[in-house]
């Protein structure tokens, strides 16, 4: 659930980095924390387990400046991956604004990859939303690696709702921005719909 | 998607915060919603990351949760963890604004004993308040909305070295 404050022109939105175990998103979250000017981003916590799996979320804040008078400050956590922490997932996912969900491109990881976005898909329905109703974004992680399905073929087995992706190598840093940003505009663009500007917020 | 406005909630809940803070003499007492977003906060709060603590308080009532959901309860009514100086107490409740959550920050000054009994005063105050208009119309956003992308696009062009 955004937030906005008219008083101090504040926006707060929830982003939530959804997918298998191992594709990346903490990875995303690293590189942003690691990018983003020390004045705009907080302190990046991470909960994770000793073989620095994410246990319950990784969470970062971060701002992305001002639109139209209004500073915009964005959440963005992760979800553990593994299949057998559905219950955190779930709760991590709650009050989220959109989601970037991080595939793995490796045809190795394709039942996986299938397998996350439907345990999704359901997460959200649990939540009463439902996936058409929220900004989604597809991140075709780890295109540095061998193996890897093409672009079309992931988008034919994962994309049938024809969303916004974008192939990355997280760990290089590709494409980790071009989804934030992605997200980001479809969050901020589903937020105008419904807000309601006093006279002296515009222009 | 629904949002708050933030000033509606912060006006409402300052006065019976402040209160709470003063008669239970808490280093600081922080309301969340149950995204982990903070509401409003009264007291110390140079002393911690507050939207990390928020972020977390979020997470421990979350799984708190679906813990008592699956032990056949309803739910908890408050946790309490206390550490060698500082103490963290955090409870839930409904408001006009939907469920919140109010997370407090004490040490020796105060006790578990008075948090807890204040924190009855706080909700009975809390629900002396009126409803809130949670959800605006559509209104005219042009402005923001032709902003947006020129915004987006020099964030990123700074990020990404140009």
């Amino acid at each position: 659930m955004s937030l906005v404050n008219y008083a101090t022109r504040e926006i707060t939105c929830k982003i939530v980095y959804y997918g298998p175990g191992r594709s990346g998103k903490t990875t995303n979250l690293q590189y942003i924390h690691s990018r983003v000017p020390w004045d705009r981003k907080g302190e990046m916590v991470s909960l994770a387990t000793e073989a620095d799996r994410t246990l319950f979320f990784d969470f970062l804040p971060i701002e992305l400046g001002t639109i139209s008078g209004f500073t915009t400050r964005f959440q963005l956590y992760t979800v553990p991956g593994q299949v057998y922490y559905n219950a955190t997932r779930k709760l991590v996912l709650q009050g989220a604004d959109g989601v970037v969900f991080v595939a793995d491109s490796q045809k190795s990881q394709l039942d996986s990859d299938i397998e996350s976005f439907r345990n999704l898909q359901q997460n959200l329905l649990e939540h009463g939303i439902d996936i058409r109703d929220i900004p989604v974004v597809i991140q075709y992680n780890k295109r540095d690696l061998p193996n890897v399905f093409s672009l079309d073929q992931l988008d034919e087995e994962l994309n049938f709702r024809d969303v916004p992706s974008y192939p990355a190598s997280a760990l290089l840093g590709e494409g980790v921005f071009d989804t934030l940003r992605s997200v980001a505009e479809g969050v901020l663009k589903k937020l105008a719909s419904k807000l309601e500007m006093p006279a002296d917020a515009r222009g | 998607m629904d949002h708050l406005e933030l000033k509606e909630i912060q006006d409402a809940f300052a006065l019976p915060l402040e209160e709470f803070v003063r008669e239970t003499g808490v280093r600081l007492a922080v309301l969340i919603n149950r995204s982990g977003q903070v509401l409003a906060q009264h007291g110390f709060d140079k002393l911690f990351d507050l939207v990390g603590v928020a972020s977390l308080a979020a997470g421990i009532n979350a799984s708190s949760r679906a813990l008592a959901s699956q032990l056949g309860e309803d739910e908890f009514e408050h946790l309490h963890h206390a550490g060698r100086d500082r103490q963290l107490f955090l409870a839930h409740f409904s408001s006009s604004a939907g469920q919140l959550m109010l997370v407090t920050v004490f040490d020796e000054r105060s006790s578990i004993g008075l948090v807890r009994l204040f924190f009855g005063d706080f909700v009975n105050r809390i629900t002396e308040i009126p409803a809130m208009n949670l959800v605006r119309a559509q209104a005219d956003v042009g402005d923001f909305e032709e902003e947006l992308e020129a915004s987006l696009d020099r964030f990123f062009q700074d990020l990404m070295g140009g």
